[in-house]
């Protein structure tokens, strides 16, 4: 099985070197992060969202389904993360690696438990029918910080998802078709947006360098790391930190407001990038909406 | 090697290739032009052309994608498909920047690119002080650490063997140095590396000198894609454009493998990273592909690189 | 670069790790493909042929987890790949190739995505550099009743009708059994489309003519429950249609892999 590539002694020092003095090979500074782009497709969400060479794509998806009996008002929802060679010659189909545990438990404790889906909104009839919401993440390209991607992928797919309308009359269920009648937006509580800290031991003058949106290569050489969940009012929704090394509580604090600092940014662009989508969705392109689909120019 | 300017037709695996048949010599015709000629003349096939037996009709097969590159005014005529897929094929000869990742009793096993099967030094192949016995070659190898890397050779390319062989056949070749502070035995390798480097500089001293005498800086290591590795050995052609604009900014030296792996160093580190960003964002944007060469965006990705 | 209704939008290299990709998007169907092909590559040893290159493919669902279908259709790619590539020229290496649904209409239809999944992975292939004896395309085509009551949208050059069957054919002159018996064939049958078929087939040609794939299908539904012979499908029409859809991937099927790979530079 193709091993994650070793890492030369020289690319080690210099990365290392580098950091000490807040110098980053692709240039950036320590706390920033890349560009992030997003591009949509023609279902409602479906997110292809890329940070540097990173790039996951984000499809929610809906069936109904009988609710669980101890659980009767409440719909369900799935995050679904298998992560394939696609992104990297060293992730195999059906073997997790860490990785893939830790990103299935951190956008579990991030998006699901902290309660960003309005759960009961999803109940169509009490006990009988309930919307089943599953979110596919599908990894494309590895270039570090898939977990933060990941998050803003499924927050951006999940915001911009729109459930068809539903009547029900006695015992019958209807679902309207998009052509028919508008949908709605999926009830969401608030935006946790996990930012993750890559820690390289102490510079010079004694500090551990933090370094955000590491890429592969910085990932590969970090000494810890600790992933911070905040929605854009700053509330922290989890803070997972899993080994490495040890950091002062002054530390995690900085941390903390740093990523309340950028999740502010985040979010502001994911709330541009869905109002381009919805202007050039219904601007120009009505008959998108009245013919659904077609094979017209978009 | 030069471009021409109109684009060459694209042969697309399997297609059938007659503007290679004159140089065939078929068996039946070899006893009359054997008369004209002492030697029947035997066409070379480079990388991306086979012999194929099932079909009669065209023997040689192109197996990739590319354009015909035809030799044939050497003596012994050589037909080969340019092509420039990202991954590296090693064939003979190549120079190649190498990782190591163990050694063993006999060899040194290193690795040519990530997630292809290792390659291997036989130390009797790392020549540095004209060892010449198996013996001695194994007692005057180097100690390397594990991740050094090591500038060699590609001397057999056998597809059916265990591995890839490379060698370090000259002290041009060797270890290249990645670290300042193993400057006891790295006095030696100063030397190698400005043999084999290419020394960039845009004013009229040579860079390498004042380059060894650097306090704190470590060179880097740079992966590229196969196009953007050939550019960047074509320094006198397709790569003139951005080494020369790079070079009037930063000086730098450099060694390239073809492996696609870049050995990059300058006077100060954030020199080196210049260097390293103009280079990555180039290969990025596959500005190799583009009309002018890459010479637009070679000059705007320096711009903005590098400043004003 | 929707100049044409039967041309895909084709985006080559669009992952910039890879050895080689492609993204591939149906022009009718809006069927998205992304492939990436990395290789030869170090092969587990239990997977390791001492002769061959192994070739492994992955199909990767848009939605759930990867299951029957996907096995299915990844079982297809393989072996229309083991006859294209070249894997003497990598003993025990391993050649990776991964295929994700992007976007589909209708995510568990098999015939609507196995064109789009192999054209792109032949693409992602050449760019590769992965040694090939020869290329292959393939087509999607639907057969539908000429009475086909269904009001459906096609392209221009989309559609094309089998040539009425003659000799056989001639004494029966029965106007309304002569109608039936011309078949209206659509390329790149959309989901909608599919569903009024009577078969679908799914063919798949070397650049030199032979034919590496053949899946087809019947789509009982198309007959309309008109009558129970509607299934399946006439052996006659489908030589026909083997043969248009041989020229379709020998002429207009190569002709795009040239264009796409055309504007490239080698050197």
């Amino acid at each position: 099985m193709p091993k994650e590539p070793e890492i030369s002694l020289a690319e080690k020092t210099f990365v290392l070197e580098a950091l000490k003095q807040n110098l980053r090979v692709d240039g950036r500074n320590i706390h920033s992060f890349r560009d992030i782009q997003f591009s949509f497709g023609d279902d409602y969400g479906f997110v292809d969202v890329r940070l540097g060479k990173t790039r996951v794509l984000a499809r929610i998806s809906a069936e109904i389904i009988r609710p669980r009996p101890d659980r009767p008002f409440e719909g369900t929802f799935t995050i679904s993360t298998e992560m394939g060679p696609m992104a990297s010659p060293s992730f195999e189909v059906g073997r997790p690696t860490d990785l893939d545990n830790t990103l299935s438990r951190l956008l579990e404790k991030s998006i699901r438990r902290s309660t960003a889906l309005d759960l009961e909104s999803l109940c169509i009839v009490t006990a009988q029918r309930v919307w089943s919401l599953r979110a596919d993440l599908h990894f494309l390209s590895h270039d570090g910080n898939l977990i933060d991607t990941a998050c803003i992928a499924t927050i951006t797919a999940l915001a911009h998802f729109r459930l068809p309308v539903v009547t029900v009359s006695g015992e019958d269920i209807t679902i309207h078709p998009v052509t028919e009648r508008v949908p709605v937006p999926l009830s969401l509580l608030h935006w946790p947006i996990c930012v993750t800290f890559s820690f390289f031991g102490e510079d010079d003058d004694g500090e551990m360098v933090c370094v955000l949106d590491a890429t592969a290569q910085e990932e590969a050489l970090r000494e810890g790391d600790m992933t911070v969940t905040v929605n854009k009012n700053g509330e922290v929704c989890q803070i997972s930190k899993s080994g490495g090394v040890a950091v002062e509580a002054e530390t995690l604090m900085k941390c903390a407001r740093k990523a309340a600092e950028k999740v502010k940014g985040i979010d502001k662009l994911i709330a541009s990038a869905l109002r381009g989508d919805e202007i050039a969705r219904n601007k120009g392109n009505l008959d998108w909406l009245k013919e659904g689909r077609s094979e017209n120019e978009r | 090697m030069s471009m021409s300017l109109d684009s060459p037709e694209i042969i697309l695996p399997g297609d059938p290739l007659p503007q290679l048949s004159p140089l065939l010599s078929p068996p039946s015709t070899e006893t009359s032009t054997s008369t004209t000629d002492t030697k029947p003349r035997s066409l070379r096939l480079g990388p991306g052309l086979t012999l194929s037996p099932t079909t009669p009709s065209t023997p040689i097969l192109p197996y990739r994608y590319g354009t015909l590159n035809l030799t044939s005014h050497t003596k012994r005529p050589t037909a080969s498909i340019l092509s420039t897929p990202r991954h590296y094929h090693p064939s003979t000869n190549d120079p190649v920047l190498v990782t190591l990742l163990r050694t063993t009793a006999e060899q040194f096993i290193v690795q040519l690119a990530p997630y292809t099967p290792p390659a291997i030094i036989p130390f009797e192949n790392y020549i540095i002080n004209n060892a010449g016995t198996t013996a001695s070659a194994r007692k005057s190898r180097p100690n390397l650490p594990i991740g050094a890397t090591i500038y060699a050779r590609v001397a057999v390319v056998h597809k059916h063997l265990e591995s890839v062989e490379l060698s370090v056949p000259d002290p041009t070749f060797g270890e290249v140095i990645s670290q300042k502070n193993t400057s006891s035995s790295s006095s030696s390798n100063q030397k190698n590396k400005k043999e084999s480097s290419t020394s960039i500089s845009a004013g009229t001293t040579t860079g390498a000198s004042s380059i060894a005498n650097r306090a704190e800086v470590t060179p880097y290591i740079l992966s590229t894609s196969q196009p953007m590795t050939k550019l960047l050995l074509a320094e006198e052609t397709l790569g003139k454009p951005l080494l020369s604009a790079v070079a009037s900014k930063v000086p730098f030296e450099m060694i390239v493998g073809k492996n696609g792996r870049v050995w990059i160093d300058a006077t100060t580190q954030k020199e080196v990273i210049q260097v390293v960003r103009c280079f990555k964002e180039f290969d990025e944007a596959e500005a190799w592909n583009d009309e002018d060469g890459g010479l637009a965006k070679g000059r705007q990705i320096v711009g903005k690189v590098c400043g004003k | 670069m929707t100049s044409s209704p039967l041309i895909p939008e084709i985006s080559l290299n669009p992952l910039p790790q890879s050895d080689g990709s492609c993204q591939y998007t149906c022009p009718t169907s809006r069927t998205t493909i992304l492939t990436s092909v990395n290789g030869p590559l170090e092969v587990r040893p239990k997977d390791e042929l001492p002769n061959h290159a192994t070739i492994e493919v992955i199909v990767k669902p848009g939605i759930g987890v990867a299951g029957v279908r996907e096995t299915r259709l990844s079982s297809l790619i393989h072996s229309t790949l083991q006859s294209l590539i070249l894997t003497n020229h990598h003993p025990r290496t391993l050649i990776q190739i991964v295929a994700q649904i992007v976007q589909a209409e209708d995510h568990t239809s098999l015939p609507l995505l196995l064109t789009p999944l192999l054209n792109c992975t032949i693409l992602s292939l050449l760019i590769a550099g992965i040694p090939m004896r020869t290329v292959g395309w393939s087509v999607h085509l639907a057969v539908l009743q000429n009475n086909s009551r269904g009001n459906f949208k096609t392209a221009e050059g989309q559609v094309f009708k089998l040539e009425e069957k003659t000799g056989g054919n001639g004494d029966k002159m029965d106007t309304e059994e002569n109608e039936k018996a011309v078949a209206v064939v659509v390329r790149n049958p959309n989901s909608e489309i599919l569903g009024l078929a009577k078969s679908s087939h799914t063919l798949t040609f070397s650049k030199e003519g032979e034919m590496l794939l053949i899946e087809s299908l019947e789509c009982s539904q198309g007959s309309g429950g008109e009558s129970a012979d509607g299934q399946g499908w006439d052996i006659t029409d489908f030589l026909k249609l083997a043969e248009e859809g041989k020229r379709i991937c020998c002429e207009e099927g190569v002709e795009i892999v040239r264009d796409a790979l055309g504007d490239r530079k080698v050197f």
